[in-house]
């Protein structure tokens, strides 16, 4: 079995499918090459997912679920820690009004999802004890504590996943860019400037590289790139004790990360002092305290992003035995991947939560 | 940096703390080589391993060489020119976050 791609959502199928006995070679492509699954921020976000799409929501919360037993498991089979917390996220609001637009989404959100949506709405007070010494900006009004979302260290994860294919016997292939595929009497064969490799099932999972490969196993999907910016300060004492929703979060090591923007820039993975300079600003808004840390390294990377925002999980119908599968949230949902897809794609049935993402949908909903 | 030997005046010296000890350096070579040339391989202990640390890439950008400068966590000792009387000090906790802000240069 082939798997083209080697990032975080083709190590995690591969990861899967190892497991199961099967045997499998990851093709990925140059090390220079786009990468998400190297720069992204690491958060397992359930609270902010499928506001408009409760498939969405149910398919990220199960990945949640399934995480403990995950990072458990990676650990022990490789010794990589992935560094998983299920502790929640706080989310802080600046200005009445963002805070009275933030509660009523929180309890629309409760109102759809139902019992299983914890969220719980906090006043400048509660939100200062959570956060325990760190200053809160003189602008915060409130904000929110779900305990729904975890965090996770990324590069622990993907090198974690890499160890554990090749653990189970499956080969990753770096420098193997796939340029053609072909298909005769139920094998396809794959090639490249570095020679060609066949077999009866084929896995697409190449992010912003899988539009063109989709396309000739006859499946039309697009997947464009979006970038996001974030930067990483000095060491200080641990300071917050949860991530802050899409903005900040401390590693054990006393690191903290500020991000993350969303920016429609086509293939251009530079960082702009603009973009930093608003997120940093953001975040001493919120912490004042933050105002005197060092950065010391930024970066950009872009997001495979696909037109509704939802993932694709398909199987083609004119090549059966080859699928294609993309998301923008590969660290959320690589508990649910490593689990749910190689069922599916060693011919066993479909699950009912992957289900609603085929290509089939005609939804014009965005993902949130 | 250590001066050229062929400079047309000789370099002046000056002296700063490192823990107990008085460490000699030439006018504007950094701490990191200060420290080193006076035999100083151990420049920190990281809080979370607990295992020894000292200046590796000389350039600024490893954070392997970080010392407290006058109190100041966190300062790199490859990039940082020596002053006469500075206190260094090896470093062997997380800066706090708090409480630094008023002391602290940006
Ligand atoms: C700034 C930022 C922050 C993010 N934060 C989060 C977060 O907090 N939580 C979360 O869940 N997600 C987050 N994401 C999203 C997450 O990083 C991505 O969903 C995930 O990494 C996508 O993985 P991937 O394997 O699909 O794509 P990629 O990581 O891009 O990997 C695709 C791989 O395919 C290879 N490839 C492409 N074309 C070919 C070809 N023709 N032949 C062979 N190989 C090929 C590429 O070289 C690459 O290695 C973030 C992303 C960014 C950019
Ligand atoms: S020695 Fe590398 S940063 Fe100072």
């Amino acid at each position: 079995m082939l798997i083209v791609g080697g990032g975080v959502v083709g190590a995690s199928i591969a990861y899967g499918l190892a497991e199961e006995g099967a045997k499998i070679g990851i093709l990925d492509a140059e090390d220079s090459d786009f990468s998400a699954s190297r720069g992204n921020f690491g958060m397992i976000s359930i609270s902010n997912k499928g506001f408009n799409n409760l498939a969405y929501f149910r398919l990220s919360y199960a990945s949640s679920r399934l995480w403990p037993e995950f990072a458990s498991t990676l650990r022990e089979q490789t010794g990589i820690d992935p560094a998983f917390d299920l502790k929640g996220k706080v989310y802080i609001s600046v200005g009445d009004r963002e805070f009275a637009a933030h509660a009523e989404k929180v309890a629309e959100y409760a109102r759809r999802v139902g019992a299983e949506y914890q969220h719980d709405i906090l006043n400048r007070a509660d939100l200062r004890q959570m956060l325990g010494n760190v200053r809160l900006g003189e602008r915060v009004t409130g904000g929110s504590f779900s305990p729904l979302d975890g965090i996770a260290e990324p590069l622990k994860l993907y090198s974690g996943l890499l160890n554990a294919i090749q653990r189970h016997g499956g080969s990753i292939l770096r420098d193997h860019r796939v340029g053609r595929i072909q298909h005769q009497r139920g094998i396809f064969t794959v090639e490249g400037p570095w020679g060609s490799l066949s077999a009866p099932r084929l896995v697409i999972a190449a992010g912003l590289g899988t539009p063109d490969l989709a396309s000739q196993v006859g499946i039309s999907v697009k997947v464009r790139p979006q970038r996001g910016q974030m930067m990483v300060t000095e060491r200080v004492e641990q300071s917050f004790p949860y991530p802050v929703s899409g903005l900040l979060r401390q590693n054990p090591e006393g690191t903290i990360m500020i991000g993350v923007s969303t920016e429609e820039v086509g293939y251009d993975d530079r960082t702009t002092v603009s973009v930093l300079r608003s997120l940093a600003m953001k975040a001493i808004e919120r912490l004042p305290d933050l105002g005197s840390v060092q950065i010391t390294r930024c970066w950009a990377a872009l997001r495979p992003r696909t037109e509704d925002g939802y993932p694709v999980y398909q199987e083609s119908h004119e090549r059966p035995g080859a699928f294609v599968i993309t998301c923008h949230s590969g660290i959320t949902l690589a508990a649910l991947h490593k689990r749910l897809l190689p069922q599916w794609i060693l011919g066993g049935r479909k699950d009912a939560l992957l289900e609603p993402f085929g290509l089939g949908r005609l939804q014009s909903a965005s993902a949130a | 940096m250590r001066p050229p030997h062929d400079l047309p005046e000789p370099p002046h010296q000056v002296s700063f703390r490192f823990g107990d000890e008085e460490i000699e350096a030439w006018e504007g070579e950094t701490v990191a080589t200060a420290l080193l040339a006076s035999g100083v391989m151990i420049t920190g202990v990281r809080a979370m391993s607990g295992r020894s640390r000292g200046p590796y890439c000389l350039i600024g950008v490893c954070h392997e060489c970080l010392v407290e400068i006058d109190g100041l966590a966190n300062q790199r000792a490859c990039i940082t020119t020596v002053r006469q009387n500075m206190k260094v000090c090896r470093q062997t906790r997380l800066r706090p976050l708090t409480g630094e802000d008023e002391t602290r240069e940006q």
